[in-house]
């Protein structure tokens, strides 16, 4: 904190009228196995630093690994330069001190000491357990586990300082079903802040191997409208969308199908979207945004009613709002902007299983290929992977077929949203129903 | 080979014991102030760190410095934003033994720090045998990427009256045009290899990328045009790469979807403009040639060499050696010289893209595409500029002889699963073809397919070569062109509408 408020002095002596300095420093192992031997071991210490320089109303940014005096002088120089050849911004903010809640538990647990031989036990036994759950899967194409430590650090020259740290844990499978000359596959990965909040090596197993199983050879449908069942998963392909549309920024320049519809109906009264950068032990959770704005739980869709944008400081001033929180940066290298966190469908009480129960002729889709719903055009097309179901019964796998539909279809004619949501992804959604969409085959 | 259970005891308390907590800011003080990477690590070091990183056996060893210095802005909304510079340097140590990777980084140049990213990427070998470091012999960079007028030589004024110029010409163009977001992004990166059988390799290489987004709105109805120009070249690239050219060509499609139609869904023939509807192969056929998944057998190519998997229409090539192109790489991040690589042969599957460690794995010669986003990565088999060569048809020919159709001119990008072979584009714009004439403009389509049955039913390649820019993610990011000419698809390819 002593260190960033030197940087601050060294952007004041550059003339910066307003700046802000951000820093992570992480450590990271990761390990891949593949057919019981170590393929990978990946060790680093990814970290730097960003500075925002703000003068006579002009902005720059600058990020830099060089952390000397002299480069940091250097750096500064040239944000000053850089800074007065911009035009003046009316919007430019930073926010100034405030009250952090309590964190929301995200340095998590100490797995990350145990030594190395123990995480690629755990690998090896991930595997086999992989390649022995069912015999159509023959083929391994690795098991990683990650575990990073990321202390941030954020400070402006308006008296912000945020300063936390945490700790985040990965595993993935990649297993390939085969039969006859087909191949599908069964992958991906669980994330937590608490290794002993992933799923047990059995569940992830299930999770991910048992969809190339069910999934592998898939034929196309006869195309016409059908109802589709979107398996959490799959969902992930409306919530992106989702989130560029409910983004203020491009809600404010038109670039969202939702532009001029706050305090409109937009979808099924039983759909709600919250953000909620508080969640306990939350893979997305922050206690502060990345400007330092107090981190919150919002619902920018409550009951099918657009409630509201998400916003960082800059475009809050631009669209006469508040700050929603929504400060994100990818990394130290990137500039600020509007980001959701934990990024959720909230769930209902349905059970997927008396939704397929109840549906005539449709698709449960369980993979998405492609955009989805589209933020600006609101218009959903994915190619998909999924099982065809008729009269209540799963009769089999379909593949090589699309599904589309506009935003108002789409989002109004969800008909049943399930209980069976997880937290191991930023972007999470139960199963959910939709009443009709096209499929193209 | 299996690791010895007891070794792994051993040298695991040490590496645990450090990764216990995140280093402070104090500590990542002390890297110096750069002097560029080869200047930084004199030839005893390096040697210093290859051997240590050989210290447990393995075959090669590898030192990769890097030093990126960039800078970009953006006009939105009419005025200048997010103007930024970056500086990132850093040193990655590589142990390979068999198709095992010790990999390990440090930001800067900072020599105890590769000393113990040495250590780290050692762990992994436990053969304890190795061939030791060779004498080193410097290897000159290949002349692909030529620099007339330096980016960090041209004053920040005249990037900025660049791309104002063209905000104002595509401001201008229509009445429906809402907003106009172009961003400028330049850099220049400076590589050094080195490896533990005495190759010894540098280079400086900028990077120019400008990216043009406009949207329309027109009654409600929203599109959004874009348009990208890039290249591995010095500034000299605007003079044959016209910034309004490009502003045009983002303008005319965004106008024109406005008037757009929901697109039809089902399978019918799809004529592909040129350009970077070389998307196309790169994802449907591109990945699942990447020499990993391929001895993997993750790929459904991997036992198809010396057969038929395309008409024989198509030679597909990937050409890291294409001048001054955004795929560009002069020799790649392991050092190997770029060059043409002929991946189909009038349909017949010839190779795969290797780096060294799928080289060795599948008794190949390196392709020279082992590649890496930066220095805090290891690198893998990636393409570079990939792209179906000319044909002999006239393009206007094989639009005029399609009775119904879909004509895809702007891809947004798409992907493939490699396993499955299952591939999909986004559309951005595209039109019908009915009785040989192209009509009216239709939105909201996803295309679909398999990659095998696409190079099948090719059975139109024009004669006009062109390749558009891109950005590929395998899990790290690689500048990349895709190469086509206009290509009719006579089937396998799936149209996702919404009627």
């Amino acid at each position: 904190m002593e260190l960033l408020d030197r940087i601050l002095g060294k952007c004041r002596r550059a003339g910066a009228e307003m700046a802000e300095v951000y820093y992570v420093s992480s450590r990271s192992l990761s390990i891949s196995v593949r057919n019981g031997l170590v393929e990978t071991i990946e060790k680093s210490t990814p970290g730097g630093m960003a500075i925002r320089f703000f003068s006579n109303g002009r902005t720059a940014f600058g990020h830099t690994t060089e952390f000397s005096d002299a480069a940091i002088d250097r750096t500064a120089d040239k944000l000053s330069r850089l800074a007065s050849k911009m035009e003046k911004d009316e919007f430019a903010v930073l926010p100034g001190p405030t009250q952090y809640s309590k964190g929301p538990d995200i340095f998590g647990d100490s797995f990350i000491n145990e030594p190395m031989e123990t995480k690629i036990q755990y690998l090896i036994n991930l595997e086999k357990k992989a390649l022995t759950f069912d015999p159509l899967i023959k083929n391994s194409q690795g098991v990683s586990y990650s575990e990073h430590i990321v202390t941030e650090g954020l400070a402006n020259s308006k008296g912000v300082k945020s300063d936390y740290n945490s700790t985040y844990y990965r595993v993935g499978i990649s297993v390939v079903a085969s039969k006859d000359d087909q191949m599908f596959p069964g992958q991906g990965s669980v994330g937590a802040r608490y290794f002993w909040d992933l799923p047990s090596p059995d569940m992830i197993v299930e999770r991910f191997a048992s969809r190339a199983v069910r999934l592998i050879g898939g034929t196309s449908v006869e195309g016409g409208d059908y109802e589709i069942i979107f398996a959490p998963r799959a969902a992930n392909s409306i919530l992106w969308g989702l989130s560029q549309a409910l983004n203020g920024d491009n809600a404010f320049k038109g670039a969202s199908f939702l532009t001029d519809k706050k305090g409109s109906k937009v979808a099924a009264e039983i759909l709600s979207i919250y953000d909620d950068a508080l969640m306990k032990r939350g893979v997305a959770s922050r206690p502060a945004d990345s400007e330092g704005c107090a981190s919150r739980k919002l619902a920018p869709i409550e009951n099918g009613i657009v409630t509201g944008f998400m916003y960082d400081s800059r475009t809050a001033a631009k669209a006469s709002a508040e700050s929603t929180g929504s400060c994100a940066r990818e990394d130290y290298t990137s500039y600020p902007g509007i980001f959701p966190s934990n990024f959720y469908i909230a769930p209902g009480t349905d059970k997927v299983e008396d939704v397929i129960a109840a549906c005539k002729k449709g698709i449960i889709v369980e993979e998405t290929q492609g955009w989805g719903l589209h933020n600006v055009t609101g218009q959903y097309s994915a190619g998909i992977n999924g099982t065809l179901v008729k009269d209540g019964q799963r009769i089999r796998p379909v593949a090589d077929v699309t599904i589309a539909a506009d935003a108002d279809k789409l989002l109004n004619g969800i008909g049943a949203i399930c209980d069976d949501i997880t937290f191991y992804d930023s972007f999470n959604s139960p199963s959910i129903m939709v009443m009709s969409m096209r499929v193209g085959a | 080979m299996r690791i010895d259970r007891r070794e792994f005891i051993k040298s695991t308390a040490a590496v645990s014991a450090s990764a216990a907590f995140a280093p402070g800011l104090l500590s990542m003080l002390t890297t110096g102030c750069s002097t560029g990477p080869s200047g930084a690590l004199d030839e005893g070091r390096v040697k210093s760190i290859l051997e240590k990183a050989l210290a447990r056996g393995g075959d090669f060893s590898e030192v990769f410095a890097e030093e990126v210095r960039s800078l970009s802005f953006e006009i939105s909304e009419g005025s200048f934003s997010q103007a930024s510079v970056g500086v990132s340097s850093g040193i990655g140590v590589r142990t390979v033994e068999g198709e095992k990777n010790g990999y390990a980084y440090v930001n800067g140049y900072d020599y105890e720090g590769a000393m113990d990213a040495a250590g780290t990427a050692a762990y992994i070998a436990s053969t304890g045998k190795s061939t030791g470091v060779a004498v080193p012999a410097r290897k000159a960079a290949p002349e692909s990427i030529t620099v007339e007028v330096p980016v960090e030589s041209i004053k920040e004024e005249r990037k900025l009256e660049l791309v104002a110029g063209a905000e104002k010409f595509a401001k201008s163009f229509s009445p429906y045009i809402k907003q106009v977001d172009i961003s400028y992004y330049d850099q220049v990166q400076k590589r050094y290899i080195a490896n533990s059988d005495g190759l010894r390799i540098d280079n400086e290489i900028p990077l120019i990328w400008v990216v043009i987004e406009v949207l329309a709105e027109k009654n409600g109805i929203r599109h959004q045009g874009r348009d990208r120009i890039s290249a591995h070249q010095g500034f000299e690239f605007f003079d044959t790469n016209d910034i309004m050219a490009a502003a045009r060509r983002a303008c005319e499609e965004c106008v024109a979807m406005l008037e757009a139609k929901p697109s039809p869904s089902g399978m019918m023939p799809v004529v592909m403009h040129p350009g970077w509807g070389g998307v196309l192969i790169h994802e449907a056929v591109g990945h699942g040639l990447e020499g990993d998944l391929a001895y993997r057998g993750a790929s459904v190519y991997s036992d198809k060499l010396g057969r038929k998997v395309a008409s024989e229409l198509v030679t597909m090539v990937d050409d890291s050696s294409w001048p001054n192109a955004r795929g560009t790489t002069g020799f790649d991040d392991e050092g190997t010289i770029g060059q043409r690589n002929v991946l189909i042969e009038k349909g017949i599957l010839k190779g795969f893209m290797h780096d060294l460690i799928s080289a060795r794995m599948m008794k190949a010669a390196p392709t020279g595409n082992g590649r890496r986003q930066s220095y805090r990565f290891f690198p893998i088999p990636r393409m570079t500029n990939t792209l179906i060569d000319p044909g002999d048809s006239d393009p206007a020919g094989i639009i005029a002889d399609t009775k119904k159709g879909l004509y895809v001119k702007a891809l947004s990008g798409g992907s493939v699963d490699t396993v499955s072979g299952q591939f999909n584009f986004v559309v951005r714009e595209a039109y019908l073809i009915e009785n040989g004439k192209i009509t009216t403009p239709v939105s909201g389509a996803t295309l679909i397919g398999r990659g095998i049955d696409v190079l099948e039913n090719i059975d139109a390649v024009g004669n006009d070569l062109s390749l558009g820019v891109g950005t590929c993610g395998k899990g790290q990011w690689v500048p990349v062109t895709g190469g086509l000419p206009t290509v009719r698809i006579a089937s396998g390819i799936t149209v996702g509408g919404s009627v």
